[in-house]
């Protein structure tokens, strides 16, 4: 199960189609998150797939290098961080816990090719928070789990 | 928004984030995250005392909408007189907590600082939740916030904790979902989590078969959460075994703010004497109550463990507030609140003077006490002031909050309610002078745990006596809290 | 009498949950069992908050199509939200304890190497 396998196809497929599409698909579920279904916990969830597939296929110690265990805590502590961050600033700003009309943000909409209100943005912030958490927990669990697995066999 | 506006938000704000930082703080910078930890409680406690000077001054409540979405829609935060009052004191016990456990927060917990302060912190998030949301769901989420820590703090204990720690989790856990569905049934009855909208609305309706469902859910799992008798039977294990600055911060709040969510249900949530008249609620609380204050003092009396005596006496006192709660009458109500605070500041001088006891001679069995008077005098003073308290001598704090129990019961001629509380200070006299014996008739014994060279360091004993102390300045701001906050907030 | 079954069928279900969860919890021995009957006892009353928010032709909570371009617009045509909004809060939570609950089981296993609960207090006492 951590071990590389051996066959071409396999890692042809994987590493040309599979997890650059994951990836991508992961990408359209996040930014479409504020407005449709979809969102920060669905792309996290998505994006681990395609990382835990290249280990899978891969081999564990490649997946790792990729990806190394202490990027993933910092990932996942940075998606916490952001989480709460996103709930307090707004006092700073004069405003209500939580109420992110009054962040800063009208600079996006510049950059966006659409209106959005104030609102939507600070989802925006949030779901970024819970896209890197979870991606990267869910990483780390799978990391872990098999981590036992190697020290067994 | 200027800052009075703020306030009922900076109580939990600062805590939760402060338990996020925490762990990182510490993982670079080993000194500072305790500063931060501080901070952040002090913080919180001076938010709250703004708060209830604010309340007192005007009378009114601070109301506060999170995140700009207005009520019933959104979530609302309300800080009235009593959830002021209560939230003083939990941040007070926990800052207290947090202090004079410094020097040896973990010396018996199988963890290091920056986890175990961020647990802390959680649970110092939750409790504070609790008394400031007006909100029913938001009750259930701080209420998992603050067991779920209660729960790894106690496990922290050792071996034996590991145990009495599971079985906690799995009966505060049916309590959670108990209050959960009770909850659900009060949304579906009424369409609203609000509590404010939840009362009006049930006043409206009247009674109702979802209601009655709703009250027996909920203080079901509220008296699983607070230990009410006969529900105990997670407590006295947990708090023998977890770690001792876990028992001086837990001991004194978690199950207290668990009557306050009984209060603010018969308060705030439930129609006016729907759990007096309507259903016999009340009633029943106020017979467990009895039976708890009974039965809590009587077993404490033959522990030979001084934290499992502590913990069954926390089991005859948490009777002696669903008594007042259940009472019903305003005068009775405010005894429980007033004694919510009184117990806390007993039970944290008692549970701190244990714990520096078993820090110093490595033992918490009570035979061990003997010629401690002598060994340890300023812990020991802080101790008896603190026991003498709980017995009810005036003018220390336990006093005054049975007293107006008292007068409670004699106006409503529940003569039942008189009698248990003058029995129960008796037992709470013969199990406290058990241990003031001990330490200062008995001498101290040649090769006992007590002798050892460790000297009590003066972290250790000065927070006790000054505890000690203030159960005494408590008991005698006893009237001035009943006239000033309790009495215009009920 | 089946008439009162059947017109209120999620309270007996959930009755019916609740009990065995309950059930689970408080008789059975080995610890993993308590932890299942806890889960069960907590999809109870999930199941029971879902069951409230059902409506006859209700349809998911989404503006398909945005106003006046079909679709329903009117609340009375959507299933009620909240309720699942709460039981998503709800579940996070059953799984965080169900987490905390595993690993203190881990720690407890390791260290005594059962998990049936008298014989665990046995090695307390």
């Amino acid at each position: 199960m951590t071990e590389r396998h051996s066959s071409l196809i396999l890692h042809f497929i994987v590493r040309v189609f599979m997890v650059p599409l994951i990836l991508v698909f992961a990408a359209y579920v996040f930014v479409h998150g504020e407005s449709s279904p979809g969102g920060g916990f669905q792309a996290g969830a998505i994006a681990a797939s395609a990382v835990v597939l290249a280990r899978l296929t891969l081999g564990r110690e490649h997946g790792i290098r990729r990806f190394p265990t202490r990027l993933l805590i910092w990932l996942s502590s940075l998606g916490v961080g952001i989480y709460a961050l996103a709930g307090v600033l707004p006092l700073a700003f004069g405003s209500a816990f939580l109420d992110y009309d009054a962040l800063p943000l009208d600079w996006f909409n510049a950059i966006a090719a659409e209106e959005h209100s104030g609102r939507a943005m600070g989802i925006f912030i949030i779901e970024l928070g819970v896209f890197s958490g979870v991606f990267a927990t869910l990483v780390l669990i799978y990391d872990y789990l098999t981590e036992r697995f190697q020290d067994a066999g | 928004m200027n800052l009075t506006a703020q306030l009922p938000i900076l109580i939990p704000a600062p805590l939760l984030v402060a338990s996020l930082a925490v762990p990182v703080v510490w993982w670079f910078w080993r000194r500072t995250a305790y500063v931060v930890v501080l901070a952040a409680v002090g913080t919180a406690l001076a938010a709250s005392i703004g708060a209830l000077a604010h309340v007192v001054r005007t009378g009114e409540a601070l109301v506060y909408q999170l995140g700009g979405w207005a009520p019933p829609v959104g979530i609302e935060y309300v800080v009235d007189h009593v959830a002021a009052y209560v939230s003083v004191v939990v941040t007070g016990v926990g800052l207290v907590g947090l202090v004079a456990t410094r020097r040896w927060v973990t010396s018996d917990a199988a963890t290091r600082e920056g986890p175990f302060y961020a647990l802390c912190l959680l649970l110092l998030t939750g409790l504070t939740g609790i008394v400031v949301t007006a909100d029913l769901f938001n009750v259930f989420v701080f209420l998992e916030i603050s067991s779920l820590s209660a729960y790894a703090l106690v496990f922290q204990g050792g071996e034996r904790a590991m145990v009495a720690a599971f079985r906690y989790l799995i009966l505060g856990t049916i309590g959670g979902t108990f209050y959960l569905l009770g909850v659900g049934f009060i949304y579906f009855a009424t369409g609203t989590l609000n509590m404010a909208d939840a009362h009006q609305i049930m006043t409206q309706i009247g009674d109702s078969r979802a209601m009655q469902a709703a009250a027996v859910f909920i203080f079901t799992g509220m008296g699983l959460k607070m230990a009410l008798v006969p529900l105990h039977s997670w407590l006295p294990d947990a708090y023998t075994n977890a770690p001792s600055s876990v028992n001086s911060l837990m001991a004194p709040i978690m199950t207290k703010v668990m009557a306050y969510v009984m209060v603010r249900m018969f308060l705030s949530v439930f129609p006016d004497g729907y759990l007096t008249n309507v259903l016999p609620i009340a009633d029943v609380l106020v017979v467990a109550g009895l039976v708890g204050m009974a039965y809590g003092g009587a077993t404490a009396i033959g522990q030979r463990d001084v934290r499992r005596m502590l913990a069954y006496s926390s089991i005859g006192q948490l009777g002696m507030i669903a008594v007042g709660i259940g009472l019903g009458t305003p005068l009775a109500m405010a005894a429980a609140l007033l004694h919510v605070a009184n117990h806390a500041a007993m039970k944290s001088t008692l549970f701190l003077a244990a714990a520096s006891v078993r820090y110093v001679t490595g033992s918490s069995r009570i035979a061990d006490f003997a010629g401690l008077g002598r060994r340890m005098p300023f812990t020991m003073t802080g101790f008896s002031l603190a026991a003498l308290a709980m017995v009810g001598i005036p003018p220390a704090a336990g006093f005054f909050s049975k007293w107006y129990l008292v007068q409670a019961g004699l106006e409503q001629g529940a003569w039942a309610v008189v009698a248990v509380v003058l029995a129960s200070s008796l037992l709470s006299a013969t199990y406290v002078f058990r241990i003031l014996e001990q330490a200062y008739l008995r001498p101290l014994p040649e090769d006992g745990p007590g002798n050892t060279a460790r000297r009590a360091p003066r972290q250790l004993w000065v927070p006790v006596l000054l505890m000690g102390i203030g159960t005494v300045v408590l008991g005698l701001a006893n009237a001035a809290i009943l006239t000033h906050v309790l009495e215009p907030g009920l | 009498m089946l008439d009162e079954l059947a017109a209120r069928f999620p309270y007996w279900f959930t009755g019916l949950l609740m009990a065995a969860g309950l059930y689970g919890m408080l008789s059975k021995r080995h610890l993993v069992k308590k932890l299942i009957g806890l889960n069960i006892l907590q999809s109870a009353v999930i199941l029971f908050y879902v069951a409230g928010a059902l409506r006859d032709g209700g349809t998911v909570p989404i503006l398909l199509g945005g106003h006046g371009e079909g679709g329903p617009v009117h609340p009375e045509d959507y299933l009620n939200p909240l309720p699942h909004v709460l039981m998503l809060t709800a579940i996070v939570v059953s799984a965080a304890i169900t987490g905390v609950a595993l690993a203190f089981m881990v720690r407890i296993h390791r260290r005594y190497g059962t998990m049936d609960e008298r014989a665990l207090l046995e090695q307390v006492r």
